[in-house]
């Protein structure tokens, strides 16, 4: 019983250990990127340009294709259900509750650490063997600022992006598909929408693909950092950067969630 | 970020271990300066953590490592820099950016500290590049071009900077004899008209030794030993 324990205490302890080793990285990143004033901003621009480009621009028709199809997929069972029990007016705020509050920021993510989280891990592990680091090191230039703080400003730009895009193209299906079922006019459908969300729900968006796109790209970068010596170290690296980011932001949107709303849930006096 | 000038550099009881193998161990050493020096080790391993630490890529385990009586190893990346910036380092096989051009390589630094305005770096680069025609290369991934172009592009990158001082990785190595001699004309040039003073180097290659050392540096039984070397015997390549 108290090896069990003792295991345990000890998972807990190096999982706490890796948390604070993404922060500091993150921190540095940052500190070194802004306080360091003597580098040049353009460079620096450069880097960041081009991880929006692979990770959000590239991203897009998959992203557009999956927004489609969830929407449609969405609204489809939605109205099949609420035909059954009546109020299909009430499709809006069940696409908010469903699209903008949780499978939009989920499936961006996921998303996104297949495409790009792997990108990043195998490449900053590649350049770990390459010798690239050392090499930016003694050009005097920190690879905390010039190859992680880049990426992860990158990231989380093209996450919020991507996120904003899933919604936007679910939403457009979902219309689309209570047109043609139900006859449902646009206008009728855009307005349930609009009078369903509030200023919560745009700013726990905003929130949970701001910080989801920090975690995917730190934990990414932290892992193809971990990279020593040897090629073989890097397809490990990627699987453990995919495994442990799903974790965490599975973690943060579900503590999010239940923060957010049966809070909201108790705040307005019902039971749960 | 201003350049540091690079007076002295001083091991003071410095112990260096690689992966627990001992590789100096309390050594006291004051580097000869304004020379061409010769490091010889026993084997890369040796070589690879010795200049790693005298770049400050890795740490030194005891003692002080001092540069103009700054023990360095004490030194935040960012107070570092100051003396960074005046040490080049030429890495022996990798260390290109993969995913840039040959040109970018070699701008890299040069536009991240902003050391040189446009119409400047342009000039310089020119400059640099003539000693080993690498034109027809600059624009091409390392990927893309011959192993020996990308060496010398490793090369050029330490001289870059316009450096006081140069660490060489077996500098000669895929070179052809005429790009040796351009190298070493490189070198000379770099003293005569800009601010090279020091070159420590390591190479397999006596003859090359012969036409570059003014002093050898031995490493053997974990201690850092001087022996002068006989001018008179230098050749040209």
């Amino acid at each position: 019983m108290i090896a069990v324990v003792d295991r345990l205490g000890q998972k807990v302890f190096e999982n706490f250990n890796y948390s604070w080793k993404l922060f500091l990285m993150t921190y540095l990143s940052f500190r070194s990127a802004l306080v360091g004033r003597n580098q040049g901003w353009r460079t620096l621009y450069g880097v960041v340009s081009a991880q929006i480009y692979f990770t959000g621009w590239q991203a897009m028709p998959l992203i557009v294709f999956l927004a489609a199809g969830t929407g449609a997929i969405i609204s489809l069972q939605a109205v099949m259900q609420m035909t059954f029990l009546g109020g299909v007016d009430a499709i809006g705020q069940f696409m908010v509750m469903i699209v903008l509050r949780e499978v939009g920021p989920l499936l961006t993510a996921l998303i996104v650490v297949a495409r790009s989280g792997t990108a990043v891990a195998s490449e900053l592990g590649s350049m770990q063997v390459n010798k690239e680091m050392d090499a930016l090191r003694t050009m005097g230039i920190n690879p905390l600022s010039y190859v992680i703080f880049p990426r992860i400003v990158g990231g989380v730009i093209s996450v919020l992006c991507l996120a904003f895009y899933f919604v936007l193209f679910a939403a457009l299906a979902g219309a689309t598909v209570c047109r043609v079922i139900k006859g449902m006019p646009f206008d009728v459908y855009f307005t349930s929408i609009s009078q369903a969300a509030d200023f919560g729900d745009v700013f726990v968006f905003f929130l949970k693909n701001m910080i989801g796109g920090l975690i995917i790209f730190s934990v990414c970068c932290h892992q193809g950092m971990q990279v020593e010596r040897s090629p073989h170290e890097i397809p490990q690296v990627t699987t453990k950067a995919v495994v442990n980011s799903t974790v965490y932001i599975l973690g943060f949107y579900m503590f999010l969630t239940c923060y957010y709303y049966l809070e909201y849930v108790t705040s307005i006096g019902l039971p749960l | 970020m201003k350049k540091i000038a690079i007076e002295s550099m001083q091991f003071k009881k410095v112990t260096m271990s690689f992966h627990e193998c001992e590789i100096l161990q309390n050594c006291d050493f004051v580097f000869p300066m304004n020379q061409n020096c010769r490091i010889v080790f026993k084997n890369d391993r040796e070589k690879f953590f010795f200049y790693h630490s005298m770049t400050q890529l890795v740490g030194i385990e005891k003692g002080q490592y001092l540069i103009n009586g700054v023990n360095v190893p004490d030194l935040s990346f960012e107070e570092f820099l100051g003396y960074r910036l005046s040490i080049g380092f030429g890495f022996s096989t990798r260390g290109l950016l993969h995913n840039q051009t040959l040109r970018q390589n070699l701008e890299l630094p040069l536009r991240f500290h902003k050391l040189f305005s446009g119409s400047e770096l342009k000039d310089w680069m020119e400059t640099c590049v003539e000693y080993f025609d690498l034109h027809d290369a600059l624009d091409k991934r390392p990927a893309e071009v011959s192993t020996n172009s990308q060496k010398c592009t490793l090369i050029l990158r330490a001289f870059i900077g316009q450096p006081e001082l140069i660490f060489l990785d077996t500098p000669e190595l895929m070179l052809s004899t005429k790009l040796q001699a351009n190298l070493l004309q490189m070198i000379d040039d770099h003293r005569k008209h800009y601010n090279l003073k020091h070159v420590f180097f390591s190479t397999y290659d006596e003859q090359f030794s012969d036409c570059l050392s003014d002093q050898n540096i031995i490493l053997n039984h974990k201690r850092l030993n001087k022996v002068e070397v006989n001018k008179k015997l230098r050749i040209a390549l």
